[in-house]
């Protein structure tokens, strides 16, 4: 299975995720084996300074 | 042919091939589709500081000479940006703004640790501004006393930030005034004023504001990248950032107006860049709304404070501290 599957399984938006295998970034393409640890790092930061103007 | 690049596609996997940097060949750590562009971590780290270099030529953001105030948060991208412009030689200081919110995770004390951390290691100059001390309360107390932002401190919140970064950079005499904003932050704004056609905003969004009447320039040098790159930047460089969402951000409009653009996004590479660049290209063209209008939208030095503001007499911050001080008796 790939992190993209993985992904897809698990209903995230890849686009919302960066993917962490022991510390290195892995693309969605990476396949994943059994035992894998994967840590996901949320991109969306918000809420403030977020406003109409400037 | 569809088929085909199935197949093509399912090889690949079966024989291990995964992406590979354009520019070594090796392993690639990253890979953004809407540039289709891969790299490995040693040369995204160069291409990144490589693009903002060239974002500020381009929109003429400022110049070596000029002293720039980076506003941190303590977050990826307010690092990262910090980063990459003392890396490009420019002479970058850096503001925190101490906001007063705990939220259950110590989140503005944490963020200003990170802050000083990432100062202190690189060696650079940190003001620090703490709106508590400066003004009696702290961010979540002021909007409560307003009643400004429908049980929210996002509106008391944004106000004093802008306020502060404007009054600092211009005691302390700084040129320019750089902020974080990426492109997910510009998508997501001009989407909600587009929603409401709020043509006064969109008119003045863009990578640069600027300066007016004392007030320094504003520029976002990150606007261009995505906000997965960013965080894949502060990523590979080994940065700490705050990773806590600040707790009032939850369930905002912002972030909800993200989340469906990265769903677009994910359907449709590109589609979030192409937004922002063509809402910037309409609007340089004149296409976007007659000229004129930017010129109506006067603007007025306040009364006690002296920054701009759109009605005559006290800008909205004043406004606001005078009810504070009505409610503190002070």
């Amino acid at each position: 299975m790939t992190l993209l599957d993985a992904l897809k399984k698990s209903n995230i938006v890849p686009e919302s995720v960066i993917a962490t295998r022991d510390g290195e970034m892995i693309l969605e393409d990476e396949i994943l084996k059994e035992g894998d640890v994967i840590k996901l790092v949320a991109v969306i930061s918000g809420g403030l300074f977020k406003h109409k103007g400037h | 042919m569809l088929l085909i690049l199935g197949v093509l596609c399912a090889l690949r996997v079966w024989k291990g091939i995964r992406m590979k940097c354009r520019k070594c060949g090796a392993k690639a750590s990253v890979n953004m589709r809407q540039h289709k562009l891969a790299l490995c971590k040693d040369h995204y780290l160069e291409w990144v500081p490589e693009q903002t270099e060239r974002f500020i030529k381009k929109y003429q953001m400022f110049r070596r000479e000029e002293k720039i105030l980076v506003a941190v948060s303590g977050g990826k991208d307010s690092l990262s940006l910090w980063d990459i412009l003392v890396r490009l030689g420019y002479q970058a200081d850096g503001l925190y703004i101490g906001l007063g919110i705990d939220g259950g995770i110590d989140y503005s004390d944490e963020s200003h640790r990170l802050t000083e951390e990432f100062a202190g290691k690189h060696n650079l100059k940190l003001h620090v501004v703490d709106v508590e001390k400066e003004y009696g309360q702290s961010i979540p107390v002021l909007a409560e006393m307003t009643h400004r932002g429908k049980g929210k401190p996002c509106s008391v919140c944004g106000l004093t930030k802008r306020h502060e970064m404007n009054r600092i950079a211009r005691d302390l005499g700084y040129d320019v005034l750089a902020t974080g904003h990426n492109l997910d932050d510009e998508a997501a704004v001009l989407f909600g004023n587009t929603l409401t056609w709020s043509s006064e905003y969109l008119l003045r969004q863009g990578p640069v504001l600027p300066s007016n009447e004392g007030l320094a320039r504003k520029v976002k040098p990150l606007c261009r990248f995505y906000e997965r790159e960013m965080t894949a930047y502060a990523i590979a460089r080994g940065i700490e950032y705050i990773y806590d969402e600040c707790p009032y951000a939850e369930g905002s409009q912002s972030i909800y107006y993200k989340e469906m653009l990265n769903q677009l996004e994910t359907n449709r590479p590109g589609a979030k860049l192409t937004f922002y660049l063509s809402f910037l290209e309409a609007r340089k063209s004149g296409e976007l709304f007659i000229e004129k209008n930017i010129e109506q939208a006067h603007l007025h030095p306040c009364t006690k404070c002296g920054q701009l503001t759109s009605a005559p007499g006290l800008c909205s911050f004043c406004r606001m501290m005078d009810k504070v001080s009505a409610v503190t008796g002070s």
